[in-house]
């Protein structure tokens, strides 16, 4: 099979980005996912078991308040057809509220196993302590370096962390953007062809849901035409070709707005330039979306246990300088718990931004599926 | 091996050099960003809600610049050159 073989090729050749097969990481990292998808279902179930017609118990009032601020975001964007699109938006929201979270309690970056090796190392993910084949390793902070020999030979040397949030992992966020780039995209297929099969009767400011297709009430029987809207098939069709032309959406108002012979020859090859922008911006949304959410979050993840490292190295030194010189075994311990205090303040300041990115997420999905949904007629 | 000592001594300092030069224009972008806003609300207190979720998203657009410095920042660090 060719891309096994280029997956080895390239897993050679070292790089960036490598096909490898699905390693132990990448089951920890679906596991997590998985179990942030318990917490969501688990608190969901609470609400739904407390929900009362005369008197909702707290987990129910908790989650309403969640949807009506989700719904109120979704109404002020998209007015009331943002109805339709709470559902997914809120479960991009949960989710990834529920991932960034994980991180922030204790272990979360910092507890890794050697797989085939004993028990379990905590807190030494930034390799400034050696690794265990390289005693005399240079102390460098990029410490896969020295690990290359033991690469060669046992191939199962290297740690794979054990507690790590799904989001400070490239591979999830990259795959929530994949998401919401496909609903954008299907959304706005969906509208365009629901709005051809309708014949553009309805004006959309009075949508308040979307049933089955709405079909003009003009009053001449069931057998009318323009009652039953277009065919399916070639309002599929007609709907691609309707949806393909969003893509040079300025255009049409470029050439509205000049008048004389130089709109003949000024738009048509604007055409072609928004065509290319507007395809390059789709794909754009993406690679944003993905790394706006990893580099936040591993960021963030990255401080916390770089200073619970920090405060580890003091302690450990206060605690073993206790016989020798008490005064700087006194220092190392104040400054250790100085770090402490810090670290506290900065899971606070960790846990906002976490709320905060998941908020930006879901506000840019919202943003991206109005502008897919609202048609120019 | 002293051309590698050279390229860990460059890394070093391009990453460093990546995300600092990178979140300046960043800091100011969107220091105007909030101050406008805020002016706005000042002006106007009962729009509150709706201004404060576009400061948002214009935050995080802003925001995803100093990510994309920081991710090229990661890259020279983490991968095995």
């Amino acid at each position: 099979m060719w891309f096994l073989a280029a997956a080895e090729g390239a897993a050679e050749g070292g790089g960036l980005v490598t096909f490898t097969p699905p390693g132990l990481e990448d089951w920890v990292i679906i596991g997590w996912t998985w179990a942030a998808m318990l917490v969501i279902l688990v608190i969901a179930s609470l609400a739904r078991a407390a929900w009362n017609e005369k008197a909702p118990g707290g987990w129910a009032g908790m989650f309403e308040h969640i949807y009506h601020w989700v719904a109120g975001l979704a109404n002020g964007m998209m007015g009331p057809v943002g109805r339709n699109y709470v559902p997914f938006t809120m479960t991009i929201f949960l989710l990834l509220l529920v991932s960034n979270w994980f991180g922030l309690l204790p272990g979360f970056g910092a507890v890794e196993a050697v797989p085939g090796g004993q028990g379990v190392t905590v807190g030494l993910t930034w390799s400034m302590a050696p690794k265990p084949a390289e005693k005399k390793a240079e102390g460098e902070a990029h410490g896969e370096q020295p690990a290359e020999a033991a690469h060669e030979a046992t191939h199962e040397a290297e740690p794979v962390g054990l507690l790590e949030s799904p989001t400070s992992n490239l591979n999830t966020t990259l795959a929530m953007a994949l998401v919401a780039f496909l609903s954008f995209t299907f959304f706005g297929l969906h509208e365009h062809y629901r709005s051809v099969r309708e014949g553009g009767h309805h004006s959309h400011g009075d949508d308040h849901g979307h049933g089955p297709v709405e079909v003009a009430d003009t009053g001449n029987g069931p057998h009318d035409v323009e009652a039953r809207g277009r065919d399916p098939i070639s309002s599929v069709v007609l709907g691609f070709v309707s949806w393909l032309s969003h893509f040079v959406q300025p255009t049409p108002m470029l050439w509205n707005s000049m008048e004389g012979a130089m709109k003949y020859l000024l738009v048509p090859p604007m055409c072609l330039l928004f065509i290319g922008l507007n395809i390059v911006e789709e794909l754009a949304r993406v690679i944003s979306l993905t790394l706006r959410l990893f580099g936040n979050i591993a960021g963030e993840h990255q401080v916390k246990v770089g200073l619970f490292i920090v405060m580890g190295v003091f302690g450990g030194m206060a605690m073993t300088g206790l016989q020798e010189n008490l005064f700087m075994a006194g220092t190392n311990g104040i400054l250790s718990v100085v770090i402490w205090g810090i670290s506290v303040f900065v899971t606070l300041i960790g846990s906002l931004a976490g709320f905060v990115q998941a908020m930006v997420f879901m506000l840019l999905t919202m943003s991206y599926i109005s502008h897919a949904v609202a048609l120019e007629h | 091996m002293e051309g590698k000592i050279v390229l860990q001594l460059f890394l070093a300092l391009s990453a460093a050099l990546a995300i600092g030069l990178g979140t300046i224009g960043t800091g100011l972008a969107q220091g105007n960003a909030v101050a406008k806003a805020m002016e706005a609300i000042g002006r106007n207190p009962e729009s509150t809600g709706r201004l404060q979720t576009v400061m948002i998203i214009g935050l995080a657009f802003i925001e995803s610049l100093a990510i994309y410095a920081l991710v090229v920042a990661l890259i020279l660090l983490f991968v095995k050159w």
